[in-house]
């Protein structure tokens, strides 16, 4: 692209397979298996219970392959929203979202009343042993399910639900500790098969109730959908997002099976406190908790209480967390392409987020999760997810019938189309039979669907927008070819622009370089990057106003990216754009204890396979005359001279070379500037040496500083953990310099994950 | 018995059917993407 073009707007696609199947996983195991496991056990039997999760395994793989073959269709629309709009027109798809802002809402209130369930439980008879029924329990359970809703609700409205790369190692650990259980279940069967004997009577009260249990516990099988949305974001997403979701049934199904196996042996027939019951029946008495009580008995010295809340505290919370915003998204888009009133669509100005729709959601949150029972809020939930599964597995017929030659498909499903017609017909029996489980869940989900087919009827059909609205696809660019010496200049605040622009300029006039400019635009996890043209608008600017000043002198590309996270983001376009030298901006502080210099540049300088340049108020119209180096034979000290010496003043601008050390264990200053100089185009009559005897470096540096215009420092390259809690010595020079200075990191190969930590 | 053996087909069937299922995004990722009825013809042969 040259200069006079507008300037392009991409995605950043930073997810990869791990990160969205552990996406899946964290929405999947959350609270359906924790309470669902001891009411299952209660109504269906040992084997029922087994068979439950086994059966509904089943019919979650049906209708992860149809989520897998529309995903993979139309990669970027993402949804089931989307979905349903292409395959069957504007009413349908209204009512594919106004389920799936329900669905979502209800699941929440779900994760909040579990987590109070087992919180209170655990706090209040197990830690305190007040040995409280269970209708004691339950006002207060329905204050603390309100109380976390609400503080989920709020942030979601700070915008904070970002959790990343860290997000999906605690859903490793999440998914790792309940298949462990599983493990355990299986271990005490080998070590004492007598326990095999609980699971007669098999199936206790029959094969019909089954279907009641499977339809009720259906909810622990939602969440792989939420994979579709992350379309715009995955590496590869035709091949990456149908593998996650098919990936994810798979582990939640077998954990599962393991878990519910484990539940049922883990309490002995003759344990005392079973009072005569069965084990099942002593499980499936305890309710809601029963699952917690099993694995109690299971794992030695009340450990098994404390991982179980543990584990009921990640899960729910994170799962909590993203039902939200995925909620908020669905209401959102219903706001944005007018079938809800517009407001839904608005975003605050300080946060930009979504307010509105974050507050109906937080409405219905609430409601649900104080008012309905624990039973009743998990068969709405279950039913809602019935109701808009079936809902795809039709359109994944009707999809490719009618559009099967037009759509370009990364997967198409075997024996189509049993698995959809298969998993149709036992959605609906399911949804039918709830009515056992909850006669509340059985008028209140159908009373919204046909409330909403109502709102489409009356309200929506006359004001929704356009197609081209509603599916918005953003288009990438490729990366311009040739081996030209590229330079990237990232930022994410436009006021930093002309700042870093000047600078920039030196850099490539001594590198003859291409130049990149990058403008992150950081979105919030409620909107759709697809639909966050409304936040470019800052970005531009700071852009056009860089073109103006290099255009001239050297090819430009210009790209707009919107990202999750403005770190990641900047990684992969590095990476995707193979640039030699990445420019960022830094204001010199920073605002936790937790990051050396910021929670951006911390990683970037980490992870960016490239050289990297970061100036710090180098703004203005600075000379610097005086260019202070310190040296101490780092890995970075070679490209700290070079940078300096491109940035000091032509003609009489000096490099000094510091070096802090004794007489006879000083750095060889001169050996080593004589031995990059032809290398590095050192100009020697510019560069000098200067060995300082110090106890402290950092003061010695600091006193030096007073005397120059400009500091160049290379940055550490200590392990992560080598530093955790403390500075290293170019970070604390870094924050208290007074000058304006320059960090550089050499580019050096990439290092291994675990080499970087120790 | 039966519980068991039902129990034991419900996981086959899973995990035959998403091995099935990846094998077939890989194979289509390695050939190109085409529409749904030029993947299946490909797919045959």
């Amino acid at each position: 692209m040259t200069a006079g073009e507008p300037v392009r707007s991409e995605l950043s696609r930073e997810l990869s397979l791990f990160h969205i199947t552990m996406m899946g996983l964290g929405m999947m195991i959350g609270a359906g298996v924790f309470i669902g496991i001891g009411i299952s056990m209660g109504k269906a039997g040992p084997g029922g219970v087994i068979l439950t999760f086994a059966l509904n395994g089943v019919i979650a793989v049906f209708t992860a392959m149809s989520f897998a073959e529309l995903s993979s269709a139309i990669p970027r629309a993402g949804g089931a929203y989307n979905f349903a709009r292409i395959a069957f027109g504007r009413g349908p798809s209204f009512l594919a979202g106004w389920m799936e802002w329900f669905a979502s809402s209800v699941a929440g209130s779900l994760y909040a009343v579990v987590f109070a369930t087992y919180t209170l439980d655990f706090v209040l008879n197990g830690l305190l042993d007040l040995d409280l029924a269970e209708g004691a329990l339950r006002l207060p359970i329905k204050g603390v399910a309100v109380a976390v809703a609400l503080a989920f609700l709020y942030i979601n409205y700070r915008g904070a639900s970002e959790t990343g790369k860290v997000g999906a190692f605690f859903t490793l650990g999440q998914t790792a500790f309940v298949l462990a259980i599983g493990l355990v279940g299986l271990g005490v069967v080998a070590w004492d098969p007598g326990r095999l004997a609980n699971f007669r009577p098999f199936l206790p009260n029959g094969w019909g109730v089954l279907l009641a249990t499977m339809g009720f516990i259906y909810v622990a099988f939602e969440g792989f959908e939420v994979i579709a949305q992350a379309g715009d974001e995955t590496i590869d997403p035709k091949r990456n997002i149908p593998k996650a979701m098919l990936y994810s049934v798979l582990v939640v199904t077998v954990t599962y099976v393991l878990v519910s196996f484990a539940a049922v042996v883990a309490v002995r027939a003759d344990d005392p406190a079973l009072g005569g019951l069965a084990p099942w029946e002593w499980i499936g008495k305890s309710g809601a908790t029963g699952f917690g009580s099993a694995v109690e008995r299971l794992l030695p010295a009340g450990m098994g209480g404390v991982l179980v809340v543990l584990a009921v505290i990640f899960s729910s919370t994170s799962a909590l967390n993203a039902t939200v915003y995925s909620a908020t998204r669905a209401s959102y888009a219903l706001g944005r392409d007018r079938m809800l009133p517009a407001r839904f669509a608005r975003i605050a100005r300080k946060r930009r987020t979504p307010y509105v729709a974050l507050a109906a959601t937080g409405v219905i949150v609430v409601l649900v999760a104080g008012l309905l029972p624990t039973q009743d809020v998990a068969s709405c939930a279950s039913m809602m997810f019935l109701f808009l599964f079936f809902l795809v597995n039709v359109c994944v017929i009707r999809v490719r019938l009618n559009m099967g030659d037009e759509l370009t498909y990364g997967y198409v499903m075997p024996l189509f189309p049993l698995p959809p017609i298969l998993a149709i017909l036992a959605q609906a029996t399911l949804a039918f039979f709830i009515v056992h489980m909850s006669l509340t869940a059985w008028i209140i989900t159908p009373v919204w669907v046909v409330a909403g087919l109502g709102i489409y009827l009356l309200y929506s059909r006359s004001r929704a927008v356009t197609t081209e609205d509603e599916i918005h696809v953003l288009e990438e660019q490729q990366a311009p070819p040739g081996d030209q010496y590229r330079i990237m200049v990232a930022m994410a605040n436009p006021a930093n622009a002309v700042e870093l622009v000047r600078n920039t300029y030196k850099l490539c006039a001594a590198k003859d370089a291409r130049v990149e400019l990058l403008n992150m635009v950081p979105v919030p996890d409620q909107v759709p990057l697809a639909a966050a043209e409304s936040y470019k608008l800052d970005g531009q600017e700071g852009i056009v106003e860089q073109m103006l000043y290099l255009a001239p002198r050297f090819p430009i590309s210009s790209t707009l990216r919107y990202c999750r996270n403005v770190a990641r983001g900047i990684v992969s376009a590095v990476r995707e754009k193979k640039v030699d030298l990445l420019i960022m901006g830094w204001h010199g502080r920073r605002r936790t204890h937790a990051f050396s210099l910021g929670s951006t540049l911390d990683p970037v300088i980490e992870r960016a396979p490239c050289s990297v340049v970061i100036f710090k108020d180098c703004g203005g119209n600075q000379r610097f005359r005086r260019v202070l180096v310190p040296l101490a034979g780092g890995p970075n000290g070679a490209f700290a001279l070079e940078v300096a010496t491109i940035l000091a003043e032509p003609g009489d601008g000096e490099v000094v070379a510091m070096t802090i050390g004794s007489e006879e264990m000083a750095f060889d200053l001169a050996g080593f500037i004589e031995q990059n100089a032809d290398r590095l185009h050192l100009p020697r009559n510019r560069v000098h040496t200067r060995t300082v005897q110090a106890d402290n470096v950092v003061d010695a540096i600091l006193k030096e500083v007073e005397q120059v215009d400009l500091v160049v420092l290379g940055a550490t390259r200590e392990p992560l953990l080598y530093h955790l809690g403390r500075l290293s010595v170019p970070e604390t020079v870094a924050l208290e310099c007074p000058k304006p200075l320059v960090i550089v990191r050499a580019s050096g190969g990439i290092r291994s994950w675990i080499k970087r930590w120790i | 018995m039966w519980g068991i053996l039902i129990v034991g087909l419900a996981l086959g069937l899973v995990v035959g059917l998403v091995v099935v299922s990846c094998r077939r995004i890989n194979r289509i990722a390695k050939r190109g993407y085409r529409s749904a009825r030029q993947t299946i013809k490909e797919l045959r042969q």
